[in-house]
């Protein structure tokens, strides 16, 4: 077993010790897919909706060369410095150089999930900056000195009493436990920081290659805040983050929203093109934009390549049964969920992240629920078979399926197990019915959930002594 | 650094072909919006437009004449306990006499004007109790409204208050976002668009603590659209 499995299965253990977390998670994933359900009949036409928002990721995909450079170009042609950066060290390396040169001693962020993949913040403190997450969530999380564990609701794991005990902290008092008082308190910490800082960093939802211009999506009004008071903007985008036009704009606005939360739209959209211009009042001096590779380059071409589609709204993390009983910690990667079990081996390398695409049940609600198609239970399939193929595979699954093979392949053994495996059973039975805890191979699955004990007699027996009678009735 | 050229290359490289450069997305006959809507009328658009922002907490309000826009603002001014007030420096502003009307009911009022300092502006907008800008258009499935943010209608004003106001013409309500983007695309394909687009949806939000709603969080806590219907 290598390390990291082990370092899984301890994760996975503590999540689902964890009550809260999994109340939590049970009553978030209900609500979140509640409202898509409900928004999506209101909306109707929700196939038709997918396949157009599909069309155009497909699309922009297949020609991101393209579209990167057109993008870069009208960006420039506003004034933005446009910045290509193959891996996390180049992005990490322009974005503190620039902090240095800026004298920066404050960083304000907006949620970016690419900044999390680059592990910007370590990079920045270590030289010195302070750097302050600006969405509530995120505050949270980066006050308890954790990372998000859903793509939406970074802080979905946190109790309002653990809330509260970390605002306190900040406040020198303590504060009450209540969701609105605790909001109130963020709001005034954090205009300050606004206020105060020298560098805003947002991610980007969309970039809009005809215009240059970067699309963020936000409810709280913090995207809007990071882009609109320090004097330097600095934008992180994965480099899929690509729309054509505005108007193809649409569908992809119409589901994203409604996929993520069950909102019709978020409370902010906002379009940013350039730095202000000359007769501006308001807004950054100067507009960087990182293009971010760091392996998404080597999954274009492979039958992985519409793993590029997501528009990151969590939506599969929200109909994942797995994810419902380990939470977006177990994962162990700045992705979770569906999305994060493919994505995170091929941004990664199946080294590291082999025992991800087994943290699936294969029911295939992800993939039926993803707003741009994206075929996840399949790939999981297929990350699988890498897995195998490759000769990754666990020792125990081999021994496992060389045992499986031997014993399908030769009649009379298989007949023998098959007939014993009830009274071999036994001694791991809860009552009559249910395996609790397996010995070797089985330990696994019954560790997390019970096994039916098999039957008394094989099919075989049993036909032997009834079927005739049922087929002379 | 990487280079751009080398950086593009390697993806058309992995794709399989040639470089491609000003590549456009094709034309779709059909959309999935083209059946939407399509028997409403103005007055169905304004009750939608309502209704989806009365969902969110924000306020929808109609008036017809010069008088009932007078009595709303006086109304906003008290239950809201309006002190100070931030404006855009706009010309329909202006011809409703907004400036006039905020300052004869005692209220303190500066116009976000170019020529200013922004430490001044921004300094100003972020006490201000209310801040007032006009909407260039309405977007009755969602109750959103939308605004160019430059030169004298700055960003702040729509963010930093704890109370915003838009003042939307009712014939500018459109049934949903597919208008907005259309207008944004013209805009660039035209005169070309500002440092700064917005649509704006009800008040700042958060679902971030337990899953439990959290009303102005970073942005304006209340929004106010007064649409002009006259």
């Amino acid at each position: 077993m290598s390390k990291n499995q082990t370092a899984f299965q301890e994760r996975v253990d503590k999540s689902l010790n964890d009550d809260f977390l999994r109340k939590a998670l049970v009553a978030a994933q209900e609500k979140l897919r509640n409202g898509k359900k409900e928004q999506s009949e209101i909306l109707g036409n929700w196939e038709n909706w997918r396949k157009r928002a599909e069309q155009i990721r497909q699309h922009t995909i297949e020609n991101l060369d393209s579209y990167l450079e057109q993008f870069a170009l009208n960006a420039e042609k506003q004034g933005a410095k446009v910045f290509f950066a193959t891996d996390k060290t180049e992005a990490v390396e322009y974005i503190k150089s620039l902090a240095i040169q800026k004298k920066a001693k404050s960083i304000v962020k907006s949620k970016s999930m690419v900044s999390e993949e680059i592990h910007l913040n370590q990079a920045l403190e270590s030289a010195g900056i302070e750097v302050v997450e600006t969405d509530l969530g995120e505050y949270i999380i980066q006050l308890a000195k954790e990372t998000p564990s859903h793509i939406i609701v970074p802080a979905i794991h946190k109790t309002k009493e653990q809330v509260a005990e970390l605002f306190s902290k900040v406040a020198g008092e303590e504060l009450p436990a209540d969701p609105q008082e605790l909001a109130k308190f963020a709001r005034k910490v954090l205009r300050e920081k606004f206020l105060q800082a020298d560098i805003g960093v947002s991610g980007a939802n969309f970039a809009v290659a005809e215009s240059g211009s970067i699309v963020l999506f936000s409810n709280e009004g913090n995207a809007r805040l990071t882009t609109t008071l320090p004097k330097t903007h600095v934008v992180t985008m994965g480099m899929e983050r690509i729309v054509p036009n505005w108007e193809a704009l649409d569908s992809l606005l119409s589901l994203l929203p409604r996929s993520a939360t069950g909102q019709k739209i978020t409370s902010y959209v906002t379009g940013v093109t350039g730095p202000k211009r000359v007769g501006d009042v308001d807004g950054p001096e100067e507009m960087h934009i990182v293009i971010i590779d760091n392996g998404r380059l080597k999954i274009l071409g492979t039958e992985y390549q519409d793993i590029l589609h997501c528009i990151r709204c969590g939506a599969c993390l929200n109909h994942c049964p797995v994810y419902r009983h380990i939470g977006g910690h177990a994962y162990g990667s700045v992705y979770p969920g569906p999305i994060g079990s493919v994505l995170t081996p091929l941004l990664n390398g199946l080294d590291e992240w082999k025992e991800l695409p087994y943290a699936s049940s294969l029911c295939g609600a992800c993939s039926e629920t993803c707003p741009v198609g994206i075929p996840l239970d399949n790939y999981l399939v297929k990350l699988r078979r890498d897995v195998v193929e490759t000769g990754r595979a666990s020792k125990l699954e081999k021994i496992a399926f060389q045992a499986f093979g031997f014993a399908t392949g030769n009649p009379s053994f298989y007949k023998l197990g098959v007939n014993m495996a009830d009274s071999a059973l036994k001694p791991f039975a809860k009552g009559e019915r249910y395996l609790v805890k397996a010995p070797f191979v089985l330990k696994n699955w019954t560790k997390v959930k019970d096994l039916p004990m098999p039957p008394k007699l094989s099919f075989r027996q049993w036909w032997a002594k009834e079927g005739e009678k049922q087929d002379g009735r | 650094m990487a280079d751009r050229e080398q950086f593009l290359k390697r993806i058309a490289d992995r794709l399989g072909r040639d470089r491609r450069h000003n590549v456009e997305l094709p034309e779709f006959q059909e959309n999935p919006w083209d059946e939407m809507y399509a028997n409403y009328a103005e007055e169905d658009y304004l009750n939608l437009f309502i209704e989806n922002l009365t969902a969110l907490t924000g306020n929808a309000l109609k008036v017809t004449n010069p008088t009932e826009l007078s009595q709303t603002i006086e109304g906003i001014i008290k239950k809201e306990n309006v002190k100070t007030a931030i404006l855009w420096k706009e010309k329909r502003l202006e011809e409703l006499s907004l400036q006039q009307a905020l300052t004869e009911k005692g209220v303190f009022v500066k116009v976000w004007d170019s020529a200013l300092a922004e430490t001044e502006l921004v300094g100003f907008a972020e006490q201000a109790d209310i801040g007032f800008t006009f909407a260039e258009m309405g977007l009755a499935e969602t109750g959103s409204v939308l605004l160019y943010n430059q030169g004298d209608l700055g960003r702040s004003v729509s963010l930093l208050p704890r109370v915003y106001a838009a003042i939307l013409r009712k014939e500018d309500i459109k049934p949903r976002v597919t208008s907005a983007l259309k207008q944004i695309r013209e805009k660039h394909q035209t005169i070309g668009l500002p440092s700064l687009i917005n649509l704006i949806t009800g008040p700042s939000r958060s679902a971030d603590i337990e899953m439990s709603l959290s009303i102005g969080v970073h942005g304006p806590g209340t929004v106010y659209v007064i649409v002009l219907d006259y």
